[in-house]
C-alpha cells in the first residue's frame, strides 16, 4: 500500500495498478453543479465563475478524487451548428439532427475549437480549475467519439443507415469527427485538463455487433486515441464491453468505464494490471437508493475489482441524475472511505 | 418441417443484416404457407426471439435496428396493401416524448407494423401538455411511450395523472434505457408495462387487444 497524500497521488497510484490509501471515487458531477449553487441549469453553464465554484465545493463535499470539466454532451454538437435545448431539470440535450443523410462525402469540414463560445467556455472552466487546485487532483476534459457524435449530427437511425449502405459518406464523417475530436482533446489538454474521457457508447455492443466493431470502429478509436496526450480513460457510457475488451484495451486508454450490467469481476480478471477500471454504479438506481443500497453497492464493487489497485468507483454513465439525493452521494463517499482502505483485508476469503 | 428450415434461416438473415435473402426467404416461405400464418408464426416468433436475444446482450442495436427495418420491408413489399393482418378495435399511438433520440420509437414503430397493427405516430419532441391533449382529441387506447433521459421517464406521471383526473381511460406501455436500468420505475410513473425491448412491446400489445377483443 501505497501512502496518498492527494487524491492526484491516489488517482496515479491506482492507474500504475498499485494499491493507494484507498479506492479512489470519481463522482460524475456536471449538471449537479447548478443544484449545488441552487441556480438555473443554462445561467448555471452560460459562465465558467459558477462551474468552477461548484466544482470546488461538490469535490470537497463528497469526498471527490476529482474535477469535472465536462458540462454535457450536446456541447460538442452546438460546436457543429446544432441547437441545444435546455430542461429545466435534466442535462441540455440536442436538438433536431444537423446533417442530412443524403449530404455529400467530403463537404463535411470540423468547426474550429476556437469559433465556438460554448466550448471556450469549458476551456475557460479548465483554466480556472487548475490556477484553483493546482495538481492536488485530475481535472477531467472530455469528448465524444468520432464514431459516437453522429448519432447527435444524424439521428441514430440515419446514421446506422449511412454506415450500412454508404461507406464512403461515412468515411468523410467519421475523417471530420475525428479532426475535431482530437482538437477538442488537446485543447482541453492544454488548458490544464489532466486527462481525458473518451466518450464511445457507439463502439460497445449494445449498440454494434463485435464484427462490426472490429471492421469499422477498433481502428478508428485506435488512431484517435494515438493523436490525444495521455492519459485516456475509453468510455462506454452504460453499454457493454466484454465481447470487444480486448480490442478496446488494444487502443490505448489507461482507463475504461464500463456499464452496471457487466460484471466488474469478470472485466478485472481479463483487466488486471493492464488497465484500469471506472464504474460501475447504476446511476438510474442510485435516484433511488437507500444509505444501505448505497453502501451495498459501494462494497461488492471494491470486493470485486480492488484488490491490487486499477479501480475508480464511479457511475457507469458519466453523468450523475439531478434526482439523486445529497445524502446518497454522501454515503457512496463513506463508503468508499469505509470499505475502499487499503489493504483490503476483509475481502479475503478465510 | 419446410417453414422451420427457412424460419430459422430467415432469423440469420436477419441477424446477418443480409437483406436481399431474407427477402429471398420471405417469400420462399410465403409460398408455403397463409399470409397470416406468415406474420404470426413466422414474423412475430423470429422478431420476439431476437428482441429476447438483444434483452440478453447478445444481439446488438444496431442488428435489431436492421431486423425491424427489412421486416417493415417485407410488410410494405410481400403483403398486398390494404390486407387486415389484424383484427382489434383498439387506437394506438407512439411518441418519443420531449427528446430527439428517436431510435426506440423507431424500433418499435418498425416491430409493430411488421406485426401487422397500425397506429399514429406523434414523433419525437413532443411535450406532456400535447400528448395529452392529442391522445383525447384521436381517442387513443394504448400509447407507447419512449423516453431517452431519466428525468423525462418522470414525466410519464404528469400524463398518467392528467389522463386520469380527465377521466380519459387509456392503457400506457413506456421503453427506454431509464426503465431497462431501474426495473421498477415503471411502476413509479404509473405506468402499465414497460417494453424492455421492441419485440416485448408487441408481445405487451398482442395481449392487451386480445383483452379488448375478449371484451368485445
Amino acid at each position: 500500500m501505497i501512502n496518498a497524500t492527494t487524491s492526484m497521488d491516489r488517482v496515479l497510484t491506482t492507474l500504475n495498478h498499485r494499491e493507494p490509501d484507498k479506492v479512489p471515487l470519481f463522482l460524475p458531477l456536471s449538471v449537479y453543479g447548478a443544484k449545488e449553487l441552487g441556480m438555473d441549469i443554462k445561467k448555471y453553464f452560460s459562465d465558467p465563475k459558477n462551474v468552477i465554484e461548484a466544482q470546488i465545493r461538490m469535490t470537497k463535499k463528497y469526498n471527490n478524487d476529482c474535477y469535472y470539466g465536462f458540462f454535457y454532451a450536446a456541447i460538442e454538437f452546438s460546436a457543429w451548428g446544432g441547437e441545444i435545448i435546455f430542461p429545466k431539470d435534466s442535462p441540455p440535450t440536442a436538438g433536431e439532427p444537423v446533417l442530412k443523410r443524403n449530404a455529400v462525402p467530403g463537404t463535411i469540414k470540423p468547426p474550429d475549437v476556437g469559433d465556438s463560445k460554448s466550448l471556450l467556455r469549458v476551456l475557460e472552466t479548465i483554466q480556472g480549475l487548475k490556477e484553483r487546485i493546482g495538481n492536488s487532483a485530475p481535472i477531467i476534459g472530455v469528448v465524444i467519439s468520432p464514431t459516437s457524435l453522429p448519432i447527435m449530427q444524424m439521428g441514430f437511425d440515419n446514421y446506422f443507415d449511412t454506415i450500412l449502405e454508404r461507406p464512403d459518406f461515412f468515411k468523410s464523417l467519421i475523417r471530420a469527427n475525428q479532426e475535431f475530436c482530437i482538437q477538442w482533446a488537446n485543447a482541453q489538454l492544454n488548458a490544464g485538463a489532466t486527462a481525458i474521457t473518451y466518450f464511445d457508447p457507439f463502439s460497445s455492443t449494445s449498440m454494434v455487433t463485435k464484427d462490426m466493431y472490429n471492421k469499422m470502429l477498433h481502428n478508428i478509436a485506435k488512431e484517435t486515441l494515438q493523436r490525444i496526450r495521455e492519459p485516456i480513460a475509453f468510455h462506454l457510457a452504460s453499454g457493454s464491453c466484454i465481447p470487444i475488451i480486448e480490442g478496446i484495451i488494444d487502443s490505448g486508454p489507461d482507463v475504461v468505464g464500463i456499464s452496471c450490467h457487466e460484471d466488474i469481476g469478470q472485466l478485472k480478471s481479463i483487466c488486471r494490471d493492464r488497465v484500469t477500471l471506472l464504474g460501475n454504479l447504476n446511476g438510474i438506481e442510485m435516484c433511488s437508493w437507500t444509505r444501505q443500497d448505497s453502501e451495498a453497492a459501494v462494497k461488492s464493487i471494491i470486493k470485486k475489482a480492488g484488490a491490487g489497485g486499477g479501480l475508480i468507483i464511479s457511475d457507469n454513465h458519466g453523468e450523475i441524475p439531478l434526482q439523486v439525493s445529497e445524502e446518497t452521494l454522501m454515503a457512496v463517499g463513506e463508503a468508499v472511505n469505509k470499505w475502499g482502505r487499503y489493504p483490503l483485508t476483509w475481502t479475503e476469503v478465510h | 418441417m419446410k417453414i422451420e428450415l427457412y424460419k430459422g434461416r430467415f432469423k440469420k438473415a436477419l441477424l446477418d443484416m443480409n437483406k436481399d435473402e431474407a427477402l429471398h426467404l420471405a417469400r420462399k416461405i410465403l409460398s408455403t404457407c397463409p399470409l397470416q400464418d406468415f406474420v404470426g408464426y413466422v414474423l412475430v416468433d423470429v422478431l420476439e426471439d431476437i428482441g429476447i436475444r438483444w434483452e440478453q446482450g447478445t444481439v446488438s442495436l444496431a442488428q435489431i435496428y436492421i431486423c425491424g427495418k427489412i421486416c417493415e420491408q417485407i410488410v410494405d413489399e410481400i403483403i398486398p396493401p390494404g390486407h387486415g393482418l389484424k383484427s382489434y378495435k383498439q387506437r394506438i399511438a407512439i411518441a418519443t416524448l420531449l427528446d430527439y433520440h428517436s431510435l426506440g420509437k423507431r424500433l418499435v414503430a418498425s416491430f409493430l407494423k411488421a406485426s401487422g397493427y397500425t397506429f399514429i405516430d406523434y414523433g419525437c419532441g413532443i411535450d406532456e401538455e400535447t400528448i395529452i391533449e392529442k391522445v383525447q382529441q384521436d381517442k387513443i387506447d394504448i400509447l407507447l411511450i419512449s423516453t431517452f433521459l431519466y428525468p423525462t421517464a418522470l414525466k410519464v406521471k404528469s400524463i398518467r395523472d392528467s389522463l386520469d383526473k380527465a377521466g380519459y381511460k387509456i392503457r400506457i406501455l413506456v421503453g427506454g434505457a431509464p426503465f431497462r436500468f431501474d426495473k421498477s420505475l415503471w411502476r413509479q410513473v404509473g405506468a402499465d408495462a414497460m417494453g424492455g425491448c421492441a419485440s416485448d412491446a408487441v408481445s405487451i400489445i398482442n395481449i392487451w387487444v386480445e383483452e379488448g377483443n375478449q371484451d368485445d
